[in-house]
């Protein structure tokens, strides 16, 4: 009897050990669900403020307009300053990105590893700006959890052009929302993507206040929502298209 | 001067009537530049562009900009006079460039409009683009081979829901804008005439040139048919970008379409005997003192294809233009004033004959293709890579003296300490003719003795975003016929200074 206990604990409880804790939901449920928790809308249109700052002391303010649809169709476009106004982001499906520069007027493809970098001035990558989108790039699992927050990790899929090789999440339980990202390249931290503040505007939730800063230039972007609208048709109307784009 | 001014003033109108807010950016560049050769200054200008903006509605808006180009130097002080003019001393342009009205959903809700002075780009290469012929050049900085001035048009796509993001565009022009040319072109006209003159002097012993040409310029009639037409068609296809497109149009460069030679021959003859006679000629040369040329503009047509693709890996284009000329010729009307000595036992004679000859060849006749590939590549640690090879340039015209050359371009850049140090190298390798350079008997010397070769290094900091104040370093070599041989005295060192407000 002695030897079965020892067998039964050694068989049960030591496997768990070694994979790490069992969880009542799994790394990629939990990012579905905050996927999902961020994509209820049918659509958004969003006007947010961005602040740049370098060694913490505010650098430059900017308007831009953000439209999003489901976790893949986003326009993103700057409204003022009159230097970068005009200058859009468009991402689709089937990680399909197009660049407007109102100086060449042309739309532009983004060239893959060209959307991980910093868009116009900011601590955002093209891919960043205005979405959250990583389950189709990431394997997830749980590292820890308590009574408030899981903590995931997320692991670069093989067939990724992320820089990003490991990404740490820390979720809040209740409502599925990201509280904090914290961003690793070649085994150093690089950028961390603090939730300051979000809200919940009728079923759906935005993460209204978000601060993305990079750690090795200390520079920090925030993004502050000023004004959102929702389930305007935004497809139908044409939105994600170049046309929109350029316009 | 007393033109800007209302063009200022209709173009304040036309933005602060339209009952809207008015966006107003300013776009500031300051570059002088000089010769390492000499000293002389290559760059000495100050470039700002006034931007207005307005928006009527969602769908509509009014765009205007105006540009003031305040190029230093004194080419245009002569004489005492020009010292009491305020436009001699401070040589400045100023000109409107763009005033349009755009209208998304006209009428329909696939249909676009803009009408007014506009820049409408085609093609998808980076910035050198055979297809992109709807608006003139701007010769203005020697250097930049893809400047283009906007033109008066209507503009029309038509959006179709049958394919991703297809549509149909319809262009209207009603004149065919012209080329702001520059001096070294100016210097290739005529270097252009003076060779092809001597060419045809070349079976006399001693030919001089002393001409100083003096010329005219044929603008085409201000008649519609003589306006530009342009239509495309672009859609995608399994992620190909691609487009068909169309133009007609008058090519913006002019020709040269005559040539009047005015010119002295001597001849000197020696009679050592009356019976029979015995004519000894001890001299026969000529002096080409006079030269008047003609430059026109002729029509031609042009069907182009372009497709880009992001593969991931690389973004990569291909671009293609066909130019289909009118037939054009060069009349060349020749006139000798022959001076005989004749030198006889009986005495001196000298007898003065005037002949005239005409005669014109063809100058355009046969099709010419332009193209252009390339990709780019931003790399993980951020550098940044922009590959181009192109058969023929902007300015270049398939025939004679102009024939297309080719060119290969690369552009990499990388910036620093939080992208505020930008380090930016491009060089560009000119051939002309390189197939046959290879295929000669003596392939290495032909290629070195007709190619060029362009470098340069510009270091730049931002101190903050919209601004850059660097250095720019520039480098040119080139032998023969190659083009960048034509700049090989373009050797420049500058600073230079972006804003955007």
């Amino acid at each position: 009897m002695k030897r079965f206990l020892i067998y039964l604990t050694l068989t049960t409880f030591v496997p768990l050990g070694l994979v790490g804790l069992s969880y009542a939901i799994s790394g990629d449920e939990v990012l579905n669900r905050v996927e999902a928790s961020l994509t209820k809308q049918k659509d958004q249109e969003s006007i947010v403020e961005v602040i740049l700052y370098k060694d913490g002391k505010l650098k430059e303010k900017r308007e831009m307009k953000i439209w999003e649809k489901g976790k893949e169709k986003r326009l993103v476009k700057f409204i003022s300053p009159e230097s970068v106004k005009g200058i859009g982001v468009l991402s689709l499906p089937d990680d399909k990105m197009y660049v407007y520069l109102p100086a060449y007027q042309k739309v532009r493809a983004i060239q893959g590893s060209a959307k991980n970098q910093n868009f116009q001035g900011t601590d955002f990558s093209y891919r960043e700006i205005g979405e959250f989108n990583y389950s189709s790039s990431f394997d997830v699992k749980i590292t820890s959890e308590n009574d408030k927050e899981y903590v995931l990790e997320l692991t670069k899929k093989p067939y990724s052009d992320w820089s990003y090789e490991k990404i740490i999440m820390t979720v809040d339980k209740k409502e599925f929302l990201p509280k904090k990202l914290e961003m690793y390249e070649k085994g150093k931290l690089k950028k961390v993507l603090d939730v300051i503040e979000t809200k919940k505007v009728g079923d759906y939730n935005v993460l209204y206040h978000i601060k993305m800063s990079t750690v090795a230039n200390n520079t920090a972007t925030e993004i502050i929502t000023k004004d959102t609208k929702f389930d305007q048709n935004l497809d139908a109307k044409g939105v994600f298209t170049e046309r929109f784009l350029s316009k | 001067m007393k033109k800007v001014i209302p063009s200022l003033i209709v173009l304040i109108l036309i933005t602060t009537l339209s009952f809207a807010s008015v966006d107003v950016g300013i776009d500031l560049s300051i570059f002088p530049a000089i010769s390492t050769y000499d000293g002389s200054l290559k760059y000495n200008f100050i470039k700002t562009k006034f931007s207005f903006t307005s928006s009527l509605s969602d769908d509509a808006s009014i765009i205007s900009s105006l540009i003031a180009r305040y190029n230093v130097n004194f080419n245009g002080i002569t004489n005492i006079n020009n010292l009491f003019n305020v436009n001699s001393i401070n040589p400045i342009e100023i000109y409107v460039d763009e005033a349009y009205i755009k209208v998304q959903k006209f009428i329909f809700d696939n249909v676009d409009l803009a009408l007014g002075k506009q820049r409408i780009s085609w093609g998808k290469a980076d910035k050198i683009n055979p297809t992109d012929v709807l608006n003139p050049l701007d010769m203005f900085d020697v250097l930049d081979f893809s400047s283009k001035f906007a033109s008066l048009a209507l503009n029309t796509k038509v959006y179709f829901n049958l394919l991703d993001e297809s549509y149909f565009q319809l262009v209207l022009e009603p004149v065919s804008g012209v080329a702001e040319l520059n001096s070294y072109v100016n210097k290739f006209i005529e270097d252009t005439i003076k060779e092809n003159i001597l060419e045809s002097l070349s079976f006399l012993p001693n030919v001089s040139y002393s001409a100083v040409p003096v010329n005219r310029v044929i603008t085409s009639d201000n008649n519609i048919t003589n306006g530009l037409v342009g239509v495309k068609f672009a859609s995608k296809f399994f992620g190909f970008d691609t487009s068909l497109s169309f133009a007609m149009r008058k090519n913006d460069i002019p020709y040269i379409s005559s040539v009047y030679i005015s010119n002295d021959v001597n001849v000197t003859l020696e009679v050592v005997s009356i019976i029979p006679l015995v004519v000894q000629t001890n001299t026969n040369s000529a002096n080409v003192n006079y030269v008047d040329y003609s430059l026109s503009y002729y029509g031609e047509r042009m069907v182009g294809f372009d497709v880009s693709k992001d593969f991931g890996f690389v973004l990569a284009w291909l671009e293609v233009g066909v130019f289909i000329p009118d037939e054009v010729s060069i009349n060349n009307k020749a006139v000798s004033k022959i001076i005989s000595v004749v030198n006889s036992p009986l005495g001196t004679n000298t007898n003065i004959i005037y002949q005239v000859s005409n005669y014109s060849e063809f100058y355009l006749k046969d099709a010419y293709t332009k193209y252009v590939f390339g990709f780019d590549k931003t790399f993980d640690n951020g550098l940044y890579m922009n590959f181009q090879f192109a058969h023929g340039l902007g300015f270049e015209r398939g025939f004679k003296n102009e024939h297309l050359q080719d060119y290969v371009i690369l552009n990499l850049e990388k910036k620093f300490f939080d992208d505020r140090l930008k380090v930016r190298t491009y060089g560009i390798v000119n051939i002309d003719k390189p197939f046959d350079r290879i295929t000669s008997s003596n392939p290495w010397d032909e290629l070195v003795n007709n190619s060029g070769i362009l470098g340069a290094l510009e270091v730049s900091y931002s101190p903050v975003i919209g601004a850059n104040l660097g250095i720019r370093i520039i480098g040119i070599d080139g032998n023969g016929s190659s083009t960048l041989s034509r700049f090989k005295d373009f050797d420049v060192v500058g600073v230079f200074f972006n804003m955007e407000i």
